[in-house]
């Protein structure tokens, strides 16, 4: 009984942490991709003048679901 | 029609002439009239982003004591993260779900969430009647309601919902019935 790894609060907190964060941000970044896509055709099925600032915000929302899911890798 | 004498009210709700295009617009075809949802219409989404950006701020009360430093600045960031993309989710709706009458037909482009596109298109020769309707406190002050457009036959009927002016928009149309 004594050999058997003793996991106190601060581990269990870490470990839900370290899974909730890779499942959240992993599930924002699968968003972030279909958003951007989305945008995409949207802009395509109506053109308006300044779409392009759509796109690079969408792009920013991309951007930042990725920082995000590394973050949560080696957080 | 373009650019020249383009009119854009309401902060791009109700523009008269835009200088847009859309997808399977005819040569001869142009717009003129392009309506979104009366901004008004979008402050609950305004006022969810303000109350879940206190809510993120107050977490960091209580989440030090039971995070480290970087946990804690991980969960700001993506609960900010969170924050921008539902209010780029709610703009993106309000922006691309739109009315659009042209000098030919009257379409309805709306998308659902992320994934579902639905266009309803009907010929103006087709438009039966038209009725506008504007009810309750909110709508009646900032003057914004719903159209209803009946086609004869087949063809679907289009709804503009919570249009900017739907009496003028009524009148434009019958305009250009009458024109047709």
């Amino acid at each position: 009984m004594d050999n058997l790894p003793i996991i106190n609060n601060s581990q269990i907190i870490f470990l839900f942490f370290k899974v909730f964060s890779l499942v959240f941000s992993f599930v924002y970044l699968v968003f972030s991709v279909v958003s951007f896509q989305q945008t995409k055709m949207m802009s395509k099925t109506i053109r308006v003048a300044k779409s392009g600032i759509l796109i690079i915000l969408s792009i920013i929302q991309l951007l930042l679901s990725i920082f995000l899911f590394f973050m949560a890798i080696f957080l | 029609m373009g650019k020249n004498n383009a009119n854009h009210q309401i902060f791009h709700s109700f523009c008269l002439n835009p200088n847009i295009s859309f997808d399977g617009q005819d040569a001869d075809e142009y717009p003129i009239l392009v309506l979104r949802a009366h901004p008004v219409t979008q402050l609950p989404c305004l006022f969810n982003s303000f109350f879940l950006i206190l809510f993120v701020l107050f977490l960091n009360f209580f989440l030090p004591k039971y995070l480290d430093f970087y946990q804690v600045i991980f969960v700001n960031f993506f609960g900010l993260s969170l924050i921008f993309s539902y209010l780029y989710f709610n703009f993106m709706n309000w922006f691309f779900n739109v009315g659009i009458i042209t000098n030919k037909r009257v379409l309805d482009i709306d998308f659902y969430g992320l994934i579902y596109k639905e266009t309803t298109i009907a010929m103006l020769s087709k438009v039966e009647d038209i009725t506008a309707k504007v009810g309750g406190f909110f709508s009646s002050f900032f003057d914004y309601g719903n159209v209803f457009i009946q086609t004869a036959g087949t063809e679907t009927n289009i709804e503009f919902i919570n249009i900017p002016k739907p009496q003028e928009v009524a009148k434009i149309i019958n305009q250009l019935l009458k024109n047709g």
